[in-house]
């Protein structure tokens, strides 16, 4: 046992070692480094000049906080759930015979290889409103509506325990498979049932997979999009804010919402994959050109501000957001249009209100 | 003395195959019987059915006269130690030796004093906030012996407790088992494939073979007196030879070994009650001292010493007949050099060591 923990910590030294060092140090400076910087400098810049307007907007902000409550409580939750299922199942499988095991095991697994996207349209065909359980329900009981609902953090929950708890079923099957049997057999023969195994031997000796689990888990769920997108509602966490903030032209406010998740996700653990800002979905619903919080199946409405309201009639963010040309509210006879978004000039000017007297 | 342990007829197959076939043993309070076999021979399943990690097929165990078969392993008060030890490497020795003290509710005091106690067996005072990574193989196989112990458990089951240590510890190691074994007085199973092992620490020795129960007795018994060939050739070592009964002579039976006719005398009352017929093949066993050498002459097997082992006052020469028989002679180990032709005979001082038995492929 100790032999093999020292084996671990030894480290190899082969020639060739400094180079690759370099290679992958440069890859690193590429591929994370730049675009964490980044995304920290434009939070706090404007055109030429530093600014901490656009933090101070970030926090002044009830939804954003409401945002970043939301995405804490949804990873945590979803990391709890995750491991009620997750867990259980891996010890079915990993400790019990029955037959049909192996096959039953790897189907288990099959939520890992899903794109998270289809995960989440199945369910809403599946669980939705007018999807195929509601209807059968509907049918079943001759009820005129369906029954439920699958909207706001309870269907976001559900989502992804449904897709994340296959992180705590296999790590977990991977430290079981990892310890053999001989430790269970050896607390039954001194006398201890299944429940002071599992505390005192299984669960201490599966510390470091469940917490790798977990990690896994939380990051995944925090950076989580088109579960929020779909059924969020009127519920918002990060992603989707980030998503709106920036369909709404307000970039830098964008750039600081992401620093700050990612500050968060880089606080989780040191060794963050980079993952950028869930550009492709963004990228998805501009070619859309429709207002970002639109909800599907709504209508596509164009933003628009109304004289009257202080802030968008469709996704209520407030008016002053808008426009970042003018830095004025736009008023009752002016309307805040979107740009073009031109393919030369993708990221410097992507979609920007522009202010034009109506 | 009323036997403590039972094993009634258990048979276990697996998968069709039969891993422990109509297995029956009994063994006093207090004493030490080691189940030796090959690799396959189904020692291991027939200790985890005792341990209850399996249950069996048919038949029963029985402790104390108490019908333990279709007990929890948790619950029927065995303690063992296993093959890996499978210490809890999270706990440190004191929280694993104790380990088996919480389930019986013992604590406080009561618990320190007790692991302190069996810490004290063998001979570990003192390591108990150690961590168990920081002990060596001998020093874990010590902590697994205490821990089992703790608890006072009826039975102690030990499963190839000392293949696990290099050579040169593993001999003191058993007699250390063997002292704490006597101390405790806990009866107790022993699952080994080193005959000596099951030699040294057995008061009796029952050898498997393919799941069946071929032969249990005293060492002296098995050695004296094997059942068959598989248990004379297990058991010590032996030079087989395909041999044909010629008939009864003055001191034992003739039998043709080659060219030559030799007076054997097996023991008396042969297990499988075969009995040597005239005319018959069968099959002779000789332990290496009941052979000697002699010069090439009449009555002698003509063979060339092929190698020689020192082993102190006695060496083991190796000689190959013409027709391809080697015998393993025990001698002293400067009458004859690798090379020489020699005459080898039964030897006349010894009583015993030479085994008639059935050939079943004649």
């Amino acid at each position: 046992m100790s032999v093999g923990a020292a084996a671990g910590r030894r480290l190899l030294h082969a020639p060739g070692a400094a180079a690759a060092g370099a290679a992958l140090a440069l890859l690193l400076a590429w591929l994370v480094v730049y675009p964490l910087v980044l995304v920290l400098l434009e939070g706090v810049r404007e055109q030429d000049a530093w600014t901490l307007e656009y933090v101070r907007e970030f926090l002044a902000r009830k939804s954003e906080w409401s945002a970043l409550w939301g995405s804490l409580w949804i990873s945590l939750a979803s990391v709890a759930l995750s491991a009620l299922i997750g867990v259980p199942l891996a010890l079915l499988f990993g400790r019990y015979d029955f037959p049909g095991r192996r096959l039953m095991g790897a189907l288990v697994a099959l939520p890992a290889v899903l794109p998270p996207l289809v995960g989440v349209v199945s369910f809403l065909f599946l669980y939705g409103e007018s999807g195929f359980a509601a209807h059968v329900v509907m049918r079943l009981f001759d009820l005129e509506r369906a029954p439920w609902q699958l909207k706001g953090p309870v269907a976001i929950l559900l989502v992804h325990a449904y897709s994340m708890f296959v992180y705590f079923y296999l790590f977990t099957r991977a430290g079981l498979a990892g310890l053999g049997g001989e430790v269970f057999e050896a607390a039954a023969s001194l006398g201890a049932g299944r429940w002071r195994t599992f505390t005192r031997v299984t669960l201490p000796l599966l510390r470091p997979s469940l917490t790798a689990a977990a990690l896994l888990t939380f990051m995944t769920s925090l950076a989580s999009f088109s579960a929020p997108y779909v059924f969020g509602g009127g519920f918002r966490v990060m992603p989707t804010q980030i998503v709106s903030t920036r369909l709404n032209g307000d970039e830098s406010l964008a750039m600081v919402e992401t620093a700050r998740s990612r500050c968060w996700r880089c606080w989780r653990s040191r060794s963050s994959a980079s993952r950028s800002a869930p550009s492709p979905a963004a990228a998805r619903a501009r070619r859309r050109r429709r207002c970002a919080c639109a909800a599907p199946g709504r209508a596509p409405s164009s933003p628009s501000v109304q004289a009257s309201s202080p802030s968008c009639s469709c996704c209520r963010t407030p008016r002053s957001c808008w426009c970042r040309w003018c830095r004025s509210a736009p008023g009752p006879r002016s309307r805040c249009r979107r740009s073009t978004p031109s393919p030369t000039t993708a990221r410097s000017s992507p979609i920007r209100c522009v202010c034009a007297p109506s | 003395m009323t036997d403590y342990l039972v094993l009634d007829r258990l048979t276990k197959r697996f998968e069709g195959t039969l891993a422990v076939d109509d297995v029956s043993l009994a063994l006093p309070r207090g004493q030490i019987l080691a189940l030796l076999g090959p690799s396959g021979s189904g020692k291991t399943t027939t200790l985890r059915l005792l341990a209850g990690f399996e249950s069996p097929d048919a038949g029963r165990v029985l402790v104390g006269g108490e019908d333990v078969t279709g007990l929890a392993p948790a619950r029927r008060r065995f303690g063992m130690v296993f093959q890996h030890y499978a210490l809890f490497p999270h706990l440190d020795v004191g929280e694993n030796v104790g380990f088996g003290l919480d389930a019986l509710g013992v604590r406080g005091d009561e618990r320190g004093r007790r692991v302190r106690d069996a810490l004290g067996q063998v001979d570990l005072v003192g390591f108990e906030r150690r961590r168990v990574g920081q002990l060596s193989g001998g020093q874990q196989q010590r902590v697994a012996l205490a821990r089992a112990l703790a608890p006072e458990p009826r039975i102690l089951l030990l499963d190839e407790p000392l293949s696990n240590l290099d050579p040169a510890l593993r001999e003191r190691t058993r007699r250390e088992l063997r002292a704490v074994i006597d101390r405790v007085g806990i009866t107790t199973v022993i699952v080994t494939h080193e005959q000596e092992e099951a030699f040294d620490l057995g008061d009796r020795v029952a050898v498997l073979r393919q799941g069946r129960l071929e032969q249990v007795g005293t060492p002296d018994d098995l050695y004296a007196q094997p059942a068959g060939p598989f248990v004379a050739g297990f058991v010590g070592r032996a030079s087989t030879l395909r041999v044909q009964v010629e008939g009864q002579g003055e001191r034992g039976v003739r039998v043709r070994v080659e060219d030559v006719v030799w007076e054997v005398t097996p023991p008396e009352g042969q297990a499988d009650g075969w009995r040597p017929v005239p005319g018959e093949p069968a099959l002779l066993l000789a332990r290496p001292e009941a052979l000697w050498l002699s010069a090439p002459g009449p009555g002698a097997l003509i063979g060339i010493v092929t190698e020689r082992r020192f082993a102190g006052a006695t060496a083991m020469f190796l000689v190959r007949t013409e027709r391809g028989n080697v015998l393993e002679v025990a001698a002293p180990p400067r009458g004859v050099r690798v090379g020489e032709a020699v005459g080898v005979m039964p030897s006349r001082r010894a009583g015993g060591g030479l085994h008639l038995f059935a050939r079943d492929d004649a």
